[in-house]
Order: structure tokens, then sequence, then C-alpha cells
């Protein structure tokens, strides 16, 4: 997949594999490795999926595999609870 | 970047420069630390801090009284209960919680030092503050937080924090679930000679002294008397000792005070598998527990906040009852605030009906609301990773594997959290440090000072450590 030169992209590596992870944490985390995120600016166009240079928002030059090559904030406010639609006339009743 | 064991060796190394402050002055053999002198050297004075937060528009936030929540109390409360409940609204502080208040110290004072950048490990509101703070100071920010698990699943609260730092120029490391997180930290530390904007610094904690000293006014004004009750969310201790100590300052030496912890018992904090099962990342028993039976294990060498020396009380909610309050909140007072800021309003509406109707409590904080953090978004995210969301009584909540939702305000409870038994664990991680010595006379007084336990106490549990 092509980059171009200033792209904003995010990148990940590996900062911890799991044979180097920490001794006293539980088997689940311990089994995986540490994985870091970043988004920033390429530095240059690049074709292929290997690791590139990212511009970082504080100015740091970091490295990594391009894992979104457009993010997109995807948190949402989610969907109306019905548990939660109740409460307000429940409780507008009771102050009546 | 040095590896993680490298890294680890050198952490006092790193963390000496990159907060620019010598504790090891306070320090009186042992166990033992001038705490009082701490604060007063390394804080800067109140009228100082008031200052600097006013320069920056944080502080001096509003004190609401809410009426038909107090109205709906007394329903339920025994004739002549039901106190006043007031709500100070952090939430308008720049950045959305009372998190600049600690923000605008700390990073003034990087400032003032000349750092070219801060940074802090933190998953909340905090990283936030301090990147709003950094850009108000035109000083460089990275802020590293713990967001995915294994699967790559993002906590949509965390996602939204991460967002609101990145909108304030910061750059944002977002690591899966670990606490090797802090190596990284140190990692980030070292390389960019930034100034660590430390959560638990002396000049951070006393930046929320000003929330006390305010609240403790604003009740004189409306009132004519000093708040009976304030209930403190309590995670890394912060929020009580400030507030606290703001209160004392202020001269409100009889306010009670209460922390209130969403509960999460039975998940583990540093476990891939849990990380997605629960819906409070902050103000939860997953820091309050650890944090008030050992301060001292934090980034710096000595916690400024120390909880047991001013907590009350200690009282946890479930994770249900803190999504109600937040919609009650909103449907009956009109003003729609995260729930994690909510957690000691769900506590107060309880701790009120115990009270005199002209009594006072006051809840210390919100937080502000929004994609990822709205009670909707989180019970939505909850339901896809198998949670099961439903009505029902919330004494029947197993964090990790429900949420319930109070079908009635009445069901509505606070659970008590014996102090006792935390002055107990905290006596016992410290006596474990002294690998048998005996005490000596300063660090038996620090440690009743510290627990606000009397000397009996301390020395009873000393018996058990002694060859």
């Amino acid at each position: 997949m092509a980059i171009q030169k200033g792209q904003f992209v995010e990148v990940s590596w590996a900062a911890l594999e799991p044979s180097g992870r920490s001794d006293n944490i539980p088997e689940s985390t311990k089994q995986v490795p540490l994985i870091a995120r970043v988004k920033g600016f390429a530095v240059e166009t690049t074709e292929g999926s290997d690791d590139i240079s990212i511009v970082t928002l504080s100015g740091r030059v970091l490295r990594g595999k391009v894992c979104d090559s457009a993010p997109r904030y995807s948190h949402d406010f989610g969907k109306p609870q019905p548990e939660l639609q109740r409460i307000g006339p429940t409780l507008r009743r009771e102050l009546v | 970047m040095a590896t993680y064991a490298e890294l680890v060796k050198r952490r006092n190394e790193i963390m000496t420069r990159a907060i620019g402050f010598d504790f090891a002055q306070f320090e009186n053999g042992g166990l033992a630390f001038d705490y009082e002198r701490m604060m007063s050297n390394a804080g800067y004075s109140l009228a100082e801090m008031t200052r600097i937060q006013k320069d920056v528009g944080v502080g001096d936030t509003p004190l609401l009284e809410l009426r038909n929540i107090t109205r709906l109390a007394r329903k339920f409360a025994p004739p002549g209960k039901g106190a006043r409940i007031f709500l100070k609204d952090e939430a308008s502080n720049p950045s959305g919680s009372f998190k600049a208040r600690r923000a605008a110290i700390s990073v003034y004072h990087a400032a003032r030092k000349g750092y070219k950048g801060v940074a802090a490990a933190t998953s909340g509101n905090y990283g936030a503050a301090v990147a709003s703070q950094a850009a108000m100071r035109g000083l460089k920010c990275i802020i590293l937080q713990e967001v995915y698990d294994s699967r790559g699943i993002g906590q949509p609260e965390i996602l939204e924090k991460g967002r609101a730092c990145e909108a304030y120029g910061a750059e944002v490391l977002q690591l899966t679930v670990g606490p090797e997180l802090f190596a990284l930290f140190l990692g980030v530390l070292d390389e960019t000679g930034f100034f660590n904007a430390s959560l638990y610094t002396p000049f951070g904690i006393a930046g929320i002294e000003t929330l006390g000293v305010e609240l403790s006014e604003q009740l004189v004004a409306r009132t004519g008397r000093n708040p009976d009750v304030v209930v403190v969310t309590h995670a890394g201790g912060g929020n009580v000792t400030g507030t606290a100590r703001g209160l004392q300052k202020a001269g409100a030496h009889s306010t009670q005070i209460i922390g209130a912890s969403v509960d999460l018992s039975g998940l583990h904090m540093a476990s891939d598998k849990d990380f997605n099962r629960k819906s409070f990342t902050t103000g939860h028993t997953g820091f309050g527990m650890p944090f008030t039976t050992w301060p001292d294990r934090t980034d710096v060498p000595r916690n400024a906040a120390r909880s047991l020396r001013y907590l009350d009380r200690y009282v946890t909610v479930t994770q249900g009852e803190a999504f109600y309050v937040t919609e009650m909140l909103a449907q009956l007072e009109g003003l729609e605030r995260g729930p994690a800021g909510n957690i000691a309003l769900a506590a107060a509406f309880v701790l009120a009906q115990e009270l005199d109707a002209e009594q006072t409590i006051v809840v210390q904080e919100t937080e502000y609301t929004g994609a990822g953090k709205h009670p909707n978004a989180q019970m939505a995210f909850a339901r896809e990773q198998g949670i099961e969301v439903r009505l029902g009584d919330p004494r029947d909540s197993k964090p990790g594997t429900n949420i319930i939702i109070p079908e009635q305000a009445e069901q509505l409870s606070v659970r008590e959290v014996n102090l006792d038994d935390l002055r107990r664990s905290y006596l016992r991680n410290a006596l474990e440090r002294k690998n048998g010595v005996p005490l000596s006379e300063i660090e038996i007084e620090f440690l009743c000072e510290d627990s606000r336990a009397s000397r009996e106490f301390v020395l009873r549990m000393a018996q058990g450590y002694v060859s």
C-alpha cells in the first residue's frame, strides 16, 4: 500500500515480545506481546508494507508498520439503553 | 531504546532528572520521611497556586445545588433526614475535569524549570489536562496510555481521552495491557529529557488544595457554614489528599471526608483478559485499595497522595449505580456529565439520607462527558464484550460478569470499607520492608501519622514482625 509523504497514519510495533515480559503478570498478559501504537506524518513516500518513519505530534521521529493508513476516531455515543431510558420518566413521577 | 531491564535499573536516576526535585532530603531513616515538610517545601503556597490556576482559567468552578435530587433523596429518607446535596462542577475546567488543577501546577513548574516538554503515563483525564496546559505554556507533550487488549479492542473511554490529548497537540503513545508501560515511560523520559508530570508529585497534589478551599468558601457563602460531608472519588488518593488538605487550610476541621470508589473486586488490573470487562478505568477499587495500603508504589520516590491520613470513611458503589445516577443527573438536573465523575454522586445520594435535612453534603467533582465516556457507549461496549447488562438489584452485581442497573432509586446503597482493615494492610506492607529489624521511634510516629492509627494499634501489628 502506498503512503504519501506527509500522510497522517498510525504505526505499530512490538515494544516487548512475550519472552521479554514482566514476571509477575497474569498468564493471559504474559503470552502476548506488548504492542505500541502512535500516529504521525509519514517522513517520505513509500510503497509496500515495511516499517516507515513518521513524525509524531511532539516532533519525534518513530518507526513502525502502518496499522492504519487513514486513522479515524471510531468511538461513539453507543446506543440508547432501555435500562437507562426508564429512569427519567420514573423519577419525574416520584417528584410530582 | 535501552532494554526494559536496563531502564528499570536506572529508574531512580531517570526520575531524579525528570522531576528535578530532591526527595531524599525529607527522609528520616527507614520507613519515615517528613511529609509535611515535603509538602510545604515542594509545593507552591495556596496564594501562588490560586494565581497560577487563575492565569490559565483553572479553578473557581461553580457550586451547584441539586434541588431535585435532594427532594428525591428526602422522599426515601426517614422524616427529618435528607441533607442538601451540592455539586462542584469541575467539568467546567479547561480539559473538563479537576485534573486541570494538578496539571496547571505541574506544567507551570516544568516551564519555570526550563523543561522543553512534559510527559505523563495516564489513561485518564489527567493526560488531557497535561496536554491542555502544555499547549497553553508552549511545551511539547507526550502521553502514554494503556488502551488496547491483545485483540486490538480499545476501551472507548480511553480512546476518547487519547483523542482529546491529540486535539491539544500531544503525541499519544497507546499500548496494550501491561505494567511494563512504566518502563516504556522511563524510556521516553530518558530519550526526550521531558519533565515527568506525575500525578503524585507534591505540587500536583497541592494543586487540588484550591478545590478544598473553594468548597469551604462557597458553602459558607451559601449556607453560613462549612460543609458537613464532602464525598470524593477515590483511586490513587490525590483527590482525597488535596481536597482534605484544602478544607483544613480553610478551617473546615469538622467536615467529614468520605472516599467513594466503584467496586471492581475480582478483576485483575494487569490482565489482558479482564481489561475490557470493566466499564470504569479510574475511580475504582483496583487503584483505591492498593494505593491506600501502600502509597509509595508510584513513579516518584515518595507519593504525596496519602489517603489514609485523610479518609474518615471509605465506601464503594457498583458500576450500574454510577450509570444510574449519571442518567438521574441529566434527567432531573439538566446536567450531562461523565459517569466516572459521578461515582461520588452515587454515594452522596445514599449518604445524604443518613444526614439531617439541615446538613449539607458536597459531591466534590464532575467530569465532562463525550463519545466513549457516555453510559450509552460504555453499556453498549459491555454488551459487545459479553457482559450481561440488565435491570435488577445492585447487590447481585459481579464486576466483569454483569452490570446491574437499579430498578428503583431506593435500591441504591453504599458498601462500607473497613478502614482499620486497610490500616492493618498498610502496616503489614510497611513492616514487611523492615525484614525483622525493629521500628525506630521516628518510624513508629511516622506510621501513626501515615495510617492515622494509635500507637497501640501500630505496636500491636509490629509485634508480629519482630523475630
